[in-house]
């Protein structure tokens, strides 16, 4: 057993100095001001006890979770309605909220008591969105938030009113990776009758050089750095700089990971020290990315295997086997899958398949941890896609 | 469905008070011991709290409360750590007076020599060690606040001190080299 060090005495600070550096009157702004913010009156009213939290990231990843359900599970179907009847008021004007381009920037389809509302322009002014829904008495506040590419479609709502599982996002997965795609769909279906009143963000492609609102992983499928973990963590910047290099991802900015307690955390991201370590890399703008670096190596992240994670040593046993064999292996290790991605023969494409009736017979191909024991599971009708032996 | 209305708004409001009196300078101080920017610890302050009162039916009651709210609090840290800072508004007049309240310790070389062995640990490490320390958890509420079992903290928290104290050993040697 090591000596025990006292590292009490350098807190920087202790709970009663902390107590003393605002006044009370400062304390009480902040909670009038926080009291004063709406709350989500659909919000999930699960009651947490220690006993039962396996940890706090899952309070956090449930929200997520929500959003990934949200971000895949709509009804497809809807947008091929022949039946289709569009119902757009055309009210030609100059350049505002009315004009035709502001009309034209949106589609609104009523069919079957839902209505589909499609995002022409994901580059236009989000008033004229929000003037053409205000019109169709559709509640929503929309924003458009630059995305890196994995994260295109992802919607993220925050109901003042209603149930935000109501409404359900459209998006063609991969479609709209490449900017100007014009298959590139991203929109949402609500029903008919919705009487909510939501804020709603979705993730659409960035322009050249625009920074992210929502960073996600770097290491997502759809990202230039997917695949290469291995290639990045625990291998010194020397050799890891030129893995970036060659997909043609620079470091916009630097972070040094354990300074946090000794200075500000920024470095120079042209001149980082080339023995330090990968601590954790962040999608910053199209194939720009923030490094966090350590002197220490760091093993890599994000994999579900690694140890401490649930599923730690069980990749042998889950992935090319089938589903049928793996879920009981899920249920035995209370992992519960959130989303599922069925890949396409060549491995080019995904579409989303419904979690809770995953095709037995099919292959888990991939399994990526969403926080706390969440999982995205990636499956195929063949074991591996062919000549990859991915 | 839609939830019913609000009937105990006031209710509401006096839970959210009586967690955030009870919770504040602990928050307050847990982010200032992580991050040397007064700035970035009222942010960590307004958003855990914000996070608080939106989720406020799951927040624990007694002292539950306060290990909920850490892993709030770990959570934004992280984000900040990321380079996700935001400057929430809420917070405006906090980091105006923390700006000239907090003064950043200066240490001894002693002291020194200890936090910055600390600040060599990785984070997991470094987190355990100062939830156990500077926060005073114990085996139960680290796992709680950590979301590991009891005896997953044991070994982790033992690994943690052997670390620091390699650490320390290491800086040791070092400063004997240049002094030799």
């Amino acid at each position: 057993m090591p000596d025990i060090i006292d590292i009490t005495q350098v807190a920087p600070v202790t709970d009663a100095q902390a107590a003393r550096l605002a006044s009370p009157a400062v304390f009480s702004d902040l909670a009038r001001q926080i009291t004063a913010s709406p709350v989500p009156e659909s919000a999930p009213r699960r009651v947490w006890s220690a006993r039962h939290a396996r940890s706090p990231r899952d309070l956090w990843s449930r929200r997520r979770a929500k959003q990934r359900a949200l971000l895949l599970g709509g009804p497809l179907a809807v947008l091929a309605a022949v039946a289709a009847l569009l119902v757009t008021v055309l009210t030609p004007g100059d350049n505002g909220p009315d004009s035709q381009a502001a009309i034209q920037a949106v589609s609104f389809i009523k069919d079957n008591g839902y209505i589909t509302v499609i995002i022409r322009n994901l580059y236009a002014d989000t008033s004229w969105y929000n003037a053409d829904l205000a019109r169709h008495h559709i509640d929503i506040t929309l924003h458009l938030a630059p995305v890196p590419p994995s994260l295109v479609g992802y919607i993220n709502s925050e109901t003042g009113s209603g149930s935000p599982s109501e409404i359900k996002p459209i998006t063609k997965p991969g479609s709209c990776r490449a900017q100007g795609t014009a298959d590139c769909r991203i929109g949402f279906t609500i029903p008919d009758d919705f009487h909510g009143q939501v804020d709603m963000w979705i993730g659409r492609p960035a322009r050249p050089g625009e920074q992210y609102q929502v960073a996600g992983s770097a290491f997502n499928r759809g990202e230039p750095l997917y695949g290469l973990t291995d290639q990045i963590f625990e291998h010194p910047l020397s050799e890891v700089l030129p893995v970036l290099a060659q997909h043609h991802v620079t470091v916009a900015q630097c972070r040094e990971e354990g300074v946090a307690n000794a200075g500000s955390g920024i470095c120079d991201p042209s001149n980082m020290p080339a023995t330090w370590y990968i601590r954790d890399v962040t999608p910053w703008a199209p194939n720009q990315v923030l490094l966090t670096i350590d002197p220490l190596p760091y093993p890599a992240s994000g994999s579900i295997f690694t140890a401490g994670e649930p599923l730690a040593g069980l990749q042998d046993q889950i992935i090319g086997h089938p589903v049928s064999e793996v879920l009981p292996l899920f249920a035995q290790h209370n992992v519960t899958v959130i989303q599922c991605l069925a890949e396409s023969a060549d491995g080019q494409s995904t579409t989303s398949c419904d979690p809770s009736n995953m095709p037995a017979t099919w292959y888990i191909r991939d399994v990526s941890t969403n926080g706390g024991n969440q999982v995205t599971v990636v499956i195929g009708q063949e074991k591996s896609v062919p000549g990859t032996g991915h | 469905m839609r939830s019913p209305p609000c009937a105990d708004a006031a209710e509401r409001q006096a839970r959210f008070e009586a967690v955030y009196a009870a919770n504040r300078a602990l928050i307050l101080g847990y982010a200032l011991r992580r991050t040397a920017n007064p700035d970035d610890a009222a942010d960590i302050l307004a958003e855990t709290f914000l996070t608080a009162w939106r989720k406020l039916a799951e927040v624990p009651a007694d002292d539950d409360a306060r290990l909920w709210l850490y892993g709030v609090a770990r959570r934004v840290l992280a984000n900040y750590y990321r380079g996700e800072r935001r400057r929430s508004a809420l917070a405006d007049r906090l980091r105006a007076e923390l700006a000239t309240s907090y003064q950043p310790p200066e240490y001894g070389s002693e002291h020194a020599r200890i936090a910055s062995a600390l600040a060599r640990l990785p984070e997991e490490q470094r987190e355990l060690l100062a939830l156990d320390a500077w926060e005073g958890l114990d085996y139960g509420q680290l796992a709680v606040v950590l979301g590991c079992s009891r005896n997953a903290v044991r070994i982790r928290l033992h690994r943690a001190r052997a670390r620091l104290t390699a650490e320390l050993a290491d800086i040791s040697h070092r400063r004997d080299d240049i002094h030799a």
